[in-house]
């Protein structure tokens, strides 16, 4: 099942194979969840998500036709699934990788980097939703851009503009509300 | 002038800045705080963690997916029940219909009459079996309501 291209789970899958339905959900479970965990902040709130993104995706296997890549419809179905979530977080984590995190200090030992991860997070809690989201995608590894620009219904470069409005807000907010 | 809408595009080194911007850089101490912060974000962020999910999910997944399937199945079942009951009702008051019309109902009555008098007699026949036929009835409804309680996933 692993060895199986997308197309070709996708076709078991409308078969009503539960085995290449369980292969999918391992394939994209890292994003899916990395995605929504990192827009809307708590783990048990993205647990809960992650599985109506993937119910969404077994209700809507039988009539996806293929037009666009599986993980586009995924992500279009990720996007819909954060954007009507009501709930707003209070802060997110910044969790830092530790091998990076030390390399990040020692190239800046200045920066009081737990501040300013507190601060952060802070800051993108108060970012609206597609904002969030955004950050989140354009900082989880895995994710293609093209692929994000198709399943937000926009142009590339208008998805770029986007993410760099959303990121000087982010700074905005941290020069001012948090100084 | 200064460099805000260009400033995270230089920080996370999506394009260089040009001579100019370098200029403005040097001189506007603004525009370096902007840039020094819009750096440190960039860092701080691409050092993330990649959040892990629990490993529950994937069988929560499933088995959330298999209980809409059989909900499903439920339904279709319930709608090809329905559907037949119609069909059933419409073929037995076709039929009266046709019987009314053509005077058959009489003959329809005595062949009636006739099967209610069999059936009475079978009953007072089989009145003294009825013990063991009530048992066989309940083990069989109490066979049926634990299919449905397993098939519903253990839930009261």
């Amino acid at each position: 099942m692993p060895d199986l291209t997308d197309e070709e789970l996708v076709s078991r899958c409308k078969d009503g194979s539960d085995e290449a339905f369980a292969e999918l959900v391992r394939r994209y479970r890292n994003l899916v969840f990395g995605l929504i965990v990192r827009t809307v902040g708590d783990r048990q709130r993205a647990e809960d998500l992650s599985q109506e993104v993937f119910l969404r995706v077994y209700r809507g296997l039988p009539y996806f036709r293929g037009a666009a890549r599986l993980s586009t419809w995924l992500y279009r179905i990720v996007i819909n699934v954060c954007l009507q979530d009501r709930s707003s977080p209070e802060r997110l984590d910044v969790t830092l990788d530790e091998r990076r995190a030390q390399q990040l200090d020692s190239r800046d030992e200045t920066a009081a980097s737990f501040e300013l991860r507190d601060r952060l997070g802070k800051a993108l809690a108060r970012l609206p939703a597609p904002q969030r989201l955004l950050i989140a995608a354009h900082y989880l590894k895995g994710v293609q851009y093209e692929e994000l620009a198709e399943a937000f219904g926009m142009p590339l470069g208008t998805v770029k503009t986007h993410l760099y409005r959303a990121k000087r807000q982010l700074r905005v907010l941290l020069e001012t509300d948090y100084k | 002038m200064h460099l805000d809408d260009e400033v995270e595009a230089i920080a996370e080194g999506a394009r260089d800045a040009t001579r100019e911007e370098r200029l403005h850089l040097a001189q506007c101490e603004a525009c370096a705080r902007a840039l020094a912060l819009a750096t440190r974000v960039h860092a701080t962020l691409q050092a993330q963690t990649m959040p892990e999910p629990p490993p529950s999910l994937v069988g929560s997944v499933l088995s959330h997916a298999r209980r809409e399937r059989w909900r499903a199945e439920q339904r279709l079942d319930l709608v090809f029940n329905v559907f037949v009951g119609c069909a059933v009702s419409l073929g037995v008051g076709a039929v009266w219909l046709v019987l009314s019309a053509t005077g058959l109902m009489t003959l329809g009555n005595d062949v009636a009459s006739i099967l209610v008098r069999v059936m009475s007699e079978t009953v007072r026949q089989s009145l003294p079996a009825l013990p063991t036929y009530a048992l066989a009835v309940t083990v069989f409804l109490s066979g049926l309501a634990v299919w449905w309680w397993a098939e519903r996933g253990f839930e009261m």
